[in-house]
């Protein structure tokens, strides 16, 4: 009997406690977790962006991203295998945790060159998709005010809902932005992003999550449109490996400059 | 009978192709077949994996010129280009690369002409140990720094034929090279050894971009001696002891083939090697990169025969009005086999290069010092003087994806005297502005480039910096599906006419491009 009760105790004990620690996720707190679900030491990725521009014609463009945290510091490869005008170029990214510019590296083989560059309006469009430059980078939840709405339900899924808006107007290219938040491995399921006007600009729509045996879970489909120009970008994720091993050297001008490399 | 051989003898001075043919560099060579056989080996070995790439591209483009001046030039060009790369890669440390070219050409001038141009652009391998990475083959290979013009960019030389092709690269020859890189945390240090020497191409006379009767600074020079009382005395003395040479001396310098017989790579002993070296430091908040070079001037100089000014010396000697043809024992016949010729010369250069970034705004900048490279005066004599040149972009990207690029193009040159040609500063500012339309379908590139060197402070008063030179290259680029791309667009080149962009004015056109990748 004392057992019971001992064990009874200690069950409310754990959902009381559990609910305390729900209670206590506020809009930062859930961003972070949102930020920290999508990150893993290292991935290797292909992935499909399909551009549906508002007359319905279709364009591919096919990726391979190489991703890995080097002493703490994000570090990023897309390689462009498709079409034919863009294939051989490799991007290289170094995050700057300071808040600056982050160390952006283009090989452009026409020209046999590593070229330093800048990607000063984040709004600019990723190879002509829907997606800005900002859109595809781990968003920093230091920069942005973010306040817990009314949980609700998206897709049938239980989910957070977060309002988030800029500190300074230029930390975002948006001016608020609405995220629905899973609340069993927070990944965001919807997004809802309004322009420096405040009127509806994108819709994303993250198509199915799956888990790995290792725990861990992926986007395999995103989808975003744009409502003002009715165009939209789909990004599918083929083999997708994370916690992988991922050379160092695949984020250096070596890498960039090889050009039998993928 | 003894028939005048352009050619046929080599130059007198300073001839850099003349120097010995040493064992080292076939030590080299013979050093970097067996790091390929024994790259080839490890790489057959069983169980390595292969991955290989093969692309390309093929593109036909019509460029009628603006001004429709069918004398001494075409007015109208028709290019087919068939490109093709492939690569190929055993396991991680062993990969190879090649590339070719094949330009159909057909230009309409006074007379049409076809002109077929196979080119073997790139055939390299390439071993990977450890933190080495040794090239060795026909390579590209740039150490620019900043856009539009390079002075750190000096290892592989120009095709003047297709420079004003911007829109496809292949304005730069391959060269033969070993090149090992080392790689130690953020410092790369890379060595080149150049053991053949490859020059410019380029059309003597002829064609648009052609030397003789264009703006090239060699050109004009020809075209002067060709007007010179030294070139009539000249004429006038062979046609008097040689009179069987008449014939030659007179076209010689409208000759192509006399020129040819003296740049190409037979005539010349190609073993005295060239090498270049380069240490580069990155990091995320800038970029250094130091080099020196141990080159040859891709582009010959002209040298004069001295006895050619001699025979002006008779002339003015002599009465007013007549010639004094001199007997051979005053001058010799044999000056009239090496009238004068053109040859390459060692230049060593060092090149200093810096990138970075702030606040969303790119900097870069490079500068390169030559050592003795020739230099002419107006009597066309020509001398060993040093030169700094520089270079300095910026760019920023706008809001609506409007990329703008600010150019400084600069140089100065030491210990000029008053009658050389060249300034002893040039100064050249420029834009690049490229932005998108229709989701990146249609994409907007222009640039443009003034010529500030020969403005006056009255051009300066009336704001008129296009009283120089100038060049522009505006491009509209349309992807009718991913592979398949229309271009239309214009090289435009005006200002006055005793500048070298202004003289090329005439060259001014229009194109239409369809370009189809794979």
């Amino acid at each position: 009997m004392l057992r019971k009760l001992l064990f009874a105790a200690l069950a409310i004990a754990w959902v009381v406690a559990g609910l305390a620690w729900a209670e206590e996720l506020d809009g930062p707190a859930i961003v972070k977790k949102m930020a920290k679900a999508n990150e893993s030491q290292s991935s290797i990725a292909k992935a499909k962006m399909t551009v549906v521009d508002k007359g319905g014609t279709q364009r591919v463009r096919d990726l391979k991203l190489y991703t890995k945290l080097i002493n703490g510091v994000r570090h990023s490869v897309t390689v462009f295998l498709s079409p034919p005008d863009v294939r051989g170029v490799k991007f290289l990214v170094i995050e700057n945790k300071t808040g600056g510019d982050d160390d952006q590296r283009i090989y452009l083989p026409e020209q046999k060159r590593v070229r330093r560059i800048t990607t000063a309006n984040k709004s600019s469009a990723f190879m002509g998709s829907t997606f800005a430059y900002a859109d595809l980078q781990t968003p920093n939840a230091d920069k942005g005010k973010h306040k817990r709405l009314d949980d609700a339900k998206m897709n049938g899924l239980d989910c957070y809902v977060i309002e988030s808006t800029p500190k300074k107007e230029d930390d975002y290219i948006y001016s608020r932005l609405i995220y629905w938040v899973r609340k069993d491995n927070f990944l965001p399921v919807r997004g809802d992003f309004y322009d420096k006007k405040g009127a509806p600009w994108k819709v994303m729509e993250v198509g199915q999550h799956e888990q790995r045996a290792d725990g861990t879970w992926f986007a395999k489909s995103t989808k975003m449109t744009n409502v003002q120009d009715r165009s939209s970008t789909t990004l599918d994720s083929g083999e997708y490996q994370v916690n992988v091993p991922v050379a160092d050297d695949l984020f250096t001008e070596r890498y960039l400059s090889d050009e039998s490399a993928e | 009978m003894t028939r005048f051989r352009p050619g046929s003898r080599m130059a007198p001075v300073e001839n850099g192709r003349r120097a010995k043919s040493g064992s080292c560099p076939r030590a080299l060579i013979v050093a970097a077949c067996l790091l390929l056989c024994c790259g080839a080996r490890a790489a057959l070995a069983e169980g390595t994996e292969f991955r290989g790439k093969f692309e390309g591209q093929l593109a036909l483009k019509i460029a009628p010129d603006l001004k429709w001046v069918p004398e001494n030039e075409d007015v109208w060009t028709n290019d087919f280009y068939a490109y093709a790369a492939a690569s190929g890669a055993w396991g991680p440390n062993y990969s190879a690369f090649a590339s070719g070219l094949f330009e159909y050409r057909y230009s309409v001038g006074e007379e049409a002409h076809a002109e077929p141009i196979p080119e073997l652009r790139e055939l390299y391998g390439k071993v990977r140990l450890g933190k080495l990475d040794v090239f060795f083959g026909q390579q590209i290979v740039s150490w620019a720094v900043s856009d539009f013009s390079s002075p750190m960019d000096q290892l592989n030389p120009y095709d003047y034929r297709r420079v004003m092709d911007l829109e496809l690269p292949y304005y730069r020859l391959g060269t033969v090279m070993i090149r090992p890189i080392v790689y130690v945390g953020p410092v790369q240090f890379e060595a080149v050894y150049l053991p053949l020497f490859t020059p410019a191409r380029y059309n003597i006379v002829g064609p648009d971009w052609a030397l003789v009767g264009q703006g090239f600074p060699l050109g004009e020079l020809v075209h002067d001696l060709r007007r010179s009382n030294q070139w009539k005395q000249f004429e006038a003395f062979v046609a008097h002891w040689v009179p069987e040479w008449r014939d030659d001396v007179k076209n010689a310098l409208s000759d192509p083939e006399y020129y040819r017989d003296r740049t190409d790579v037979p005539d010349q002993d190609l073993t005295a090697p060239e090498a270049a070296a380069r240490i580069k430091y990155t990091s995320s908040a800038i970029d250094v990169s130091a080099a020196g070079y141990w080159l040859w001037d891709d582009l010959p100089t002209l040298h004069i025969n001295p006895r050619l000014r001699e025979l002006e010396k008779t002339e003015a000697a002599a009465d007013a009005g007549f010639p004094v043809i001199p007997a051979p024992e005053v001058f010799s016949t044999s000056t009239a086999s090496e009238p004068f010729a053109l040859t390459h010369h060692r230049v060593p250069s060092v090149g200093l290069g810096l990138a970075g970034a702030i606040e969303g705004v790119a900097l870069r900048a490079e500068a390169a010092a030559d050592f003795g490279r020739y230099y002419y005066f107006h009597d066309l004599a020509a001398v060993r003087r040093d030169e700094l040149r520089w270079a300095a972009n910026v760019d920023y990207t706008f809001p609506y994806d409007v990329f703008v690029e600010g150019i400084l193009l600069q140089s100065y040159l030491f210990d000029r005297e008053v009658d050389m040609i060249q300034r002893a500063w040039t100064h050249k500012v420029g834009v690049v502005v490229r932005t998108s339309f229709l989701d990146d379908k249609l994409k907007l590139e222009a640039a443009g480039l003034v010529d500030l060197s020969t403005l006056n402070g009255r051009d300066w008063r009336r704001g008129d910096v296009f009283a120089g030179s100038w060049f522009a290259a505006p491009i509209l680029t349309y992807s009718i599906t991913d592979p398949l791309r229309v271009s239309v667009g214009a090289n435009l080149l005006g200002g006055d006419e005793d500048t070298l962009i202004g003289s090329l004015q005439g060259n001014s056109r229009a194109f239409a491009e369809l370009r189809y990748g794979f």
